[in-house]
């Protein structure tokens, strides 16, 4: 019992253990698992919080792109504040230039953070170019873009806004002009540099004070707003419209405001005393010069032409005259004026158009003959009239072994064989005739030249070559018949051979070729035909002239050496003929003449003359001219030179040639004498100026001489008279101005003293009635109506401001004026 | 002794029914083991790669920051990678018309915070003014896409 239970009950104890154990691995395995997949469902919770906590934090950057400017490196400076919560690392720099087509998009890396209220100024490595579009943007760490749209002004409408205080002034009082721009735009974000203006009409009624410092911003961001302050002085009396706005701006950006300055009030019922200005006189010099034709500088300068003194600009003319003398060459030896065809060579055409140089072109005859010889030749074709005959064509086969034959009836005669060929010179043939039997008694031959002739008639001569001979003539064709004296029987004739001797004429050799000259000068009083011949074969060589319609000679035999004939009665067109032939058209002998040199020698008596002609330059200004009035003297080194002086109008696109800006003369027959010009212009005076003021005028000096001569310039003047009030007035300009008196009640106050004084620098006066000068400071008396006419002239280096004065009595009157720079 | 062991059949079958079931209960527990072992790790296996997939689309940020214009029908999407892993840029689709002429740019792979130019052919025409839907696709999935006005 003990042996047998122990066991049983360990060996339960022993399954336990092992399914437990098993038990206890499954388990383990699934707790691994468990712990396996927190861990993987923990780092991708991580994740996930890491990547929400990054969006949260990018929906909490923001940027503001503050500002954008060009530096003077042409370098963009962004300005970037951080407004949102979180730091900004900022990534790229992206700049679109939107001028271009396709635009041209660049990004260029950064490393700058921007930490939360942090502002920081980003210089770019790259260039920029002023005036173009431009689209900037940053790109920062977190994926958020910030984009800025930087344009030029020109792109841009903004709002303006310019305030006058006060709107009505009194004259000589200060105004003050407040302009505000604003960047409203919605599109643009940054304008790119905005230069303002401000701009009075009419400018004569007020002079600038005081301006900005500036009149640029370099940027100008989207809702900012840029101030300008003007003060001006009042110096003249109406309304003056202020018009605001800035370079490039689009069409319709401005504002405008007027101010209405009033004269000021007579204070406690006194006088006063006013200055008006009237009119201007500037008078202008050239400040350059154009030498025409071959003129030629000598001295001087344009400085030399401002004053009426003994300072010139000096130039020498240039030959003008008329002394052709005309070699004009042989051109070409194609022609072909009488429709007969060249006969002869040339051996070296070349030749012929050079020279004399011994290179010679030989010409030669040609042979016009077949060579003088007599040959027989056959016929070319048959008639049988009859038709009677058989292979004919044996009859003129150059074989005696074939034959024409035809059958003959008795005591009749046969029918004919004709032999035909073209035309030839003729003196005899030949034949090799056969027959059947001798009942053939007799022969009839014939030859054709226009009628029939019989050359032979008689018993014939059989089966061998026999010759007919005949007073020689232009044959055709020649024939056969034959007679049977059978009384009853037919007899068969047979025609072998039959052959014309042609008679070739003797060498005739010819020689007729052309030669021409094209675009001839037909202008020369004088036209000569000149032929060098070298060596001259023994018969005469004659040159013909081809007058249009038929050859006329010109020469009857050429000689070595020159060969000169006048053909002016042939030269009749641009292209000339003339044509070499031979004096014996058919000589039996071939002839050569050597020519080294054909030409046309073309020219007319010489006219000495000389011209001297300059033009000038000079600037003026763009008023509205109402006189115009021009000065020059100049000098010539030799007497009566005719001169031409003529100002460009421009209106006409060209100098003048006759009326206002022209002027024609012989000059004195004194040498080196200044003589005076001058014309005034009151009908369009402003067709003498371009669109930019600048003005032009030409002296010309022609003279019939063999001497070279002179210009001497010594002044040239060119005044212009135009509205103006007087408030800026051109260097050296005489500005007119009226000086008036009153009383308290507005009367004038005739002939009272007036005390005169301008503060500039170099200011003279003058009476602008008669011209007489005043001093600066002037004790003037006015005239009956209380007027002082006065003319006033600045002539400082450079621009300058001054006051000018009018006192009489206590009262005070003054005008600002500026002189404007040289 | 002889006699208990060949005449006591009944304590011999004993013996060896308790070793049959020693035995059964081993290959038994070996076999739910390996099963539950190889169910346990094909189940961590999947898990794991579902979740490092997941992982990685949680990760990748891109976005079109600009878009070029060939004024023809060339573009180029300027395609920032903002997120926390490589990201590569695999199709395009216009208007939802998918891009099958890439000239450069497609699926090159860039790091975090750089930036990817992927240039194409419009599957049709661009006309000035006209606004185009533009999506860009990444090998994982993620999408980004832009409104463009020609």
């Amino acid at each position: 019992m003990r042996f047998s239970g122990k066991p049983r009950r360990g060996k339960r104890g022993v399954g336990s253990i092992i399914g437990a154990t098993f038990i206890a691995l499954i388990l383990l395995s699934g707790f691994t698992f468990y712990t396996l997949v927190l861990s993987i469902i923990e780092h991708y919770n991580r994740t996930t919080d890491t990547m929400g906590e990054l969006d949260w934090n990018r929906n909490r950057e923001k940027l503001n792109i503050k500002d954008v400017k060009i530096t003077g490196a042409n370098k963009l400076n962004v300005t970037v504040e951080n407004v949102g919560s979180v730091s900004s690392r900022l990534l790229w720099l992206g700049i679109f230039n939107k001028s271009m087509t396709p635009e041209a998009q660049g990004y260029y890396s950064l490393a700058e953070q921007v930490e939360p209220a942090e502002t920081r100024s980003i210089i770019s490595d790259f260039t920029v170019v002023k005036g173009n579009k431009y689209v900037v943007q940053l790109v920062t760490d977190l994926g958020n873009v910030f984009e800025n749209k930087f344009y030029p002004a020109s792109e841009v409408r903004c709002a303006l806004t310019l305030v006058s205080v006060s709107p009505t002034a009194y004259q000589g009082n200060n105004i003050t002009m407040f302009l505000t721009v604003t960047h409203n735009d919605t599109e643009v974000d940054t304008i790119q540099n905005i230069t303002v203006g401000l701009q009075a009409t009419p400018p004569g009624l007020v002079s600038v004070r005081e301006q900005p410092s500036s009149l640029t911003i370099e940027s100008l961001g989207r809702g900012q707003s840029a101030f300008f302050r003007w003060v001006y002085n009042t110096t003249g009396t109406g309304v003056v419209s202020f018009n605001a706005t800035y370079d490039q701006a689009p069409i319709g950006t401005y504002f405008l405001s007027t101010v209405d300055i009033l004269a000021p009030p007579a204070a406690g019922g006194q006088s006063t005393v006013t200055i008006d200005g009237k009119n201007c006189t500037a008078p202008y010099n050239p400040s350059q010069w154009t030498l025409l034709g071959s003129t030629a500088y000598i001295s001087g300068s344009v400085s030399d032409l401002t004053d009426n003194d003994s300072n010139y600009a000096i130039f020498r003319s240039y030959y003008t005259g008329t002394n052709a003398d005309i070699n004009d060459f042989v051109d070409n030896n194609s022609s072909n004026v009488d429709g007969f065809a060249n006969r002869g060579t040339h051996s070296n055409f070349t030749a012929m158009q050079y020279g004399p140089d011994g290179i010679m072109d030989t010409l030669k005859e040609v042979d016009t003959s077949l060579g003088g010889v007599e040959q027989w030749v056959l016929p070319t074709g048959f008639d049988d009239p009859g038709g009677v005959w058989s292979t004919e064509t044996n009859a003129y086969d150059n074989d005696t072994g074939t034959r024409a034959s035809c059958s003959v009836p008795p005591n009749s005669w046969s029918n004919y064989l004709v032999l035909n060929h073209s035309v030839i010179i003729c003196s005899k043939i030949r034949y090799y005739i056969g027959r059947s039997q001798t009942d053939l008694s007799q022969v009839q031959i014939d030859i054709y030249n226009g009628s029939w002739v019989n050359v032979y008639s008689g018993a014939g001569t059989w089966e061998t070559y026999t010759n007919v001979s005949f007073t020689g003539t232009s044959v055709t064709q020649m024939r056969f018949r034959f007679y049977n004296s059978h009384g009853v029987q037919s007899r068969t004739a047979y025609v072998y051979e039959g052959h014309f001797l042609q008679s070739l004429p003797s060498p005739a050799y010819v020689l007729d070729l052309e030669v021409q000259w094209s675009g001839v000068d037909l202008s020369q009083t004088n036209e000569w035909l000149c032929i060098y011949g070298g060596t001259m074969a023994s018969e005469s060589l004659l040159v013909d002239a081809w007058n249009g319609s038929a050859w006329n000679n010109v020469f009857a035999s050429l000689l070595s050496g020159w060969n000169n004939v006048s053909v002016s009665t042939y030269l009749v067109a641009s292209n000339f003929t003339i044509r070499f032939r031979d004096a014996n058209p058919s000589g039996p002998t071939q002839s050569n003449w050597n020519i080294d040199v054909s030409l046309l020698h073309l020219w007319a008596a010489a006219i000495d003359q000389y011209t001297a002609e300059v033009e000038f330059v000079g600037s003026s200004n763009v008023q509205i001219w109402t006189q115009l009035v021009w000065q020059i003297s100049s000098a010539w080194d030799v007497g009566a030179v005719n001169v031409t002086i003529q100002f460009y109008n421009y209106a006409l696109g060209s100098y003048a040639t006759s009326g206002d800006g022209y002027v024609s003369y012989v000059s004195t027959s004194s040498a080196n004498t200044n003589e005076l010009k001058n014309q005034t212009i009151t009908s369009n005076p402003t067709d003498f100026k371009n669109s930019t003021g600048y003005w032009r005028v030409r002296i010309k000096g022609v003279k019939a001489t063999s001497t070279q001569f002179l210009l001497k310039a010594n002044w040239i003047d060119f005044e212009t008279s135009y509205s103006s009030t007087g408030a800026s007035v051109p260097y050296k300009a005489w500005q007119r101005y009226t000086i008036m008196a009153t009383t308290a009640t507005g009367d004038r106050i005739p002939y009272a003293y007036v005390s005169i004084y301008a503060n500039g620098t170099s200011v003279v006066f003058r009476n602008a009635t008669d011209g007489t000068p005043i001093s600066n400071p002037g004790w003037v008396r006015l005239d009956a109506n209380g007027e002082l006419q006065l003319e006033l002239q600045s002539t400082n280096g450079t621009a300058e401001a001054f006051v000018l004065s009018a006192v009489v009595g206590s009262v005070l009157g003054q005008k600002t004026i500026t002189q404007e720079a040289p | 002794m002889h006699n208990a062991l060949f005449h006591n059949k009944k304590g011999v079958s004993e013996v060896i029914a308790s070793l049959i079931l020693i035995l059964i209960v081993s290959v038994a527990g070996v076999i739910v083991y390996s099963y539950s072992l190889g169910a346990f790790n094909s189940s961590s296996t999947f898990l794991q790669s579902q979740t490092s997939n997941e992982e990685e689309r949680t990760q990748e940020r891109f976005s079109i920051i600009v878009v070029w214009w060939s004024t023809s029908n060339q573009l180029n999407l300027t395609v920032l990678n903002y997120g926390r892993i490589e990201v590569a840029i695999d199709a395009v689709y216009v208007n939802g018309t998918a891009v099958s002429v890439f000239l450069s740019g497609k699926g090159i792979t860039v790091g975090a915070g750089q930036l990817v130019w992927v240039k194409f052919t419009s599957p049709f025409s661009i006309l000035s003014g006209n606004v185009h839907e533009i999506l860009a696709v990444s090998e994982r999935g993620g999408k980004n896409a832009v409104f463009w006005k020609a």
